[in-house]
């Protein structure tokens, strides 16, 4: 394991990159699946979220013990084999615990195992030579998902059932918001906002 | 392939059993120590749903009858309050398990749903609810009368959901019935 000097500024620009520039869902449009079929409550968001940063950060460091103990062919089998690990564990801990989460997130939980934001943080982190940047690049892009995705539930659930918090904010929503529909709508949106804003940005820098 | 490369994936075949048999053995650790816990949630979630659908009871049994299950009630003072069925209606892409429960006098004191396909939980609870509560008090040859009448109002917004049901209670109703015929032989 390689144990490279890293500047604060360092680690933190790499947060910043994974929060924003390089954002699973809005940029890289990596694991979109529970962002459609989790984002219709905020409560649901918030603990999908914990359970993605918790996995990405386990499994990063876990991946990064293991590894100097294996050729690069070994890998990716080894990387699935640590996900489905971790994801075992949380689905189980929430079965024991936390029952209502567990009902609520339901079969997406297992399928984190198989989310491809966990496969790009995969490939990101093995060409990273440094423990620390990898970690933290773990970090924020577990981070620069939770926003989005409870971001986009907050709207969804907004303007899908009127509700937010359960407070009615309006009565009679248009459902389609609470639909996978609805989620595909919204985060076009906010694609298209974000990427707006990055190339507007840009051309004023230039 | 020479021995060399049989040696080399024997090596990396090897390694990565190891790490396998590690995992699992761990996952086997703690599955043992979270199966209980599990269970327990379990029994104490059936628990409350019995308690919503049969509320005079103050404890359940769980009975078999001819090749019928079902939930016996009890008050404080050990007599029968009532029967819960667990009624599982599923199609392709559908899956239903819905609690219906009976008093003496066997019509309905209760519905509540176990599980059901997760694309409804858009639906308004108090909707839902509203449906279910129209079922109070009624008995199966109420239902069988409702088949051409119209005096349990659909759930907003979903005919076809509220249609199964429907058909759900009634099949519950009909094997509360075939238990009742089966204890009285």
């Amino acid at each position: 394991m390689h144990y490279q000097q890293n500047s604060f500024t360092e680690l933190f620009k790499e947060l910043y990159r994974r929060i924003f520039q390089r954002n699973p869902i809005i940029v890289l449009i990596a694991g979109l699946c529970p962002v459609l079929a989790i984002s219709t409550t905020v409560s649901n968001a918030f603990s999908m979220s914990i359970i993605v940063l918790c996995v990405l950060l386990l499994s990063d460091v876990t991946i990064r013990l293991v590894r100097q103990f294996f050729k690069i062919e070994l890998m990716y089998f080894l990387h699935v084999l640590i996900l489905s690990f971790y994801v075992t564990i949380v689905d189980l801990f929430l079965k024991g615990f936390y029952i209502e989460i567990s009902n609520n997130l339901g079969i997406f939980i297992p399928l984190i195992a198989v989310n491809c934001l966990f496969f790009e943080q995969y490939e990101n982190s093995r060409k990273q030579p440094s423990f620390l940047l990898s970690l933290f690049s773990a970090i924020g892009s577990g981070i620069g998902f939770a926003l989005i995705m409870i971001f986009v539930s907050f709207l969804r659930e907004l303007l899908g059932s009127g509700k937010v918090f359960e407070v009615t904010v309006f009565s009679k929503p248009p459902a389609i918001f609470s639909l996978a529909p609805g989620g595909f709508i919204v985060i076009g949106f906010i694609t298209a906002f974000i990427a707006y804003i990055g190339k507007r940005f840009n051309r004023d820098d230039k | 392939m020479n021995i060399n490369e049989i040696r080399k994936v024997f090596d990396l075949a090897s390694r990565f059993a190891i790490v396998a048999a590690v995992f699992t053995a761990l996952l086997l650790v703690f599955y043992s120590v979270i199966d209980p816990v599990r269970q327990n949630n379990v029994k104490r979630i059936m628990e409350r749903k019995y308690s919503e659908v049969l509320p005079r009871s103050l404890h359940y049994e769980e009975k078999h009858i001819g090749n019928k299950t079902y939930i016996a009630g009890y008050d404080k003072n050990n007599y029968p309050t009532g029967k819960i069925v667990l009624v599982n209606t599923s199609s392709i892409n559908d899956r239903l398990d819905l609690l219906v429960s009976v008093g003496e006098e066997n019509k309905i004191t209760g519905v509540a749903v176990i599980k059901q396909n997760k694309i409804y939980d858009i639906l308004d609870r108090s909707d839902i609810d509203a449906y279910f509560r129209q079922f109070t008090g009624k008995s199966l040859y109420d239902l069988k009368l409702q088949d051409g009448g119209n005096d349990i109002k659909p759930v907003r917004g979903a005919l076809s959901l509220s249609d199964i049901y429907f058909t759900a209670i009634k099949k519950g109703l009909e094997d509360v019935e075939v238990i009742n015929a089966l204890s009285t032989k």
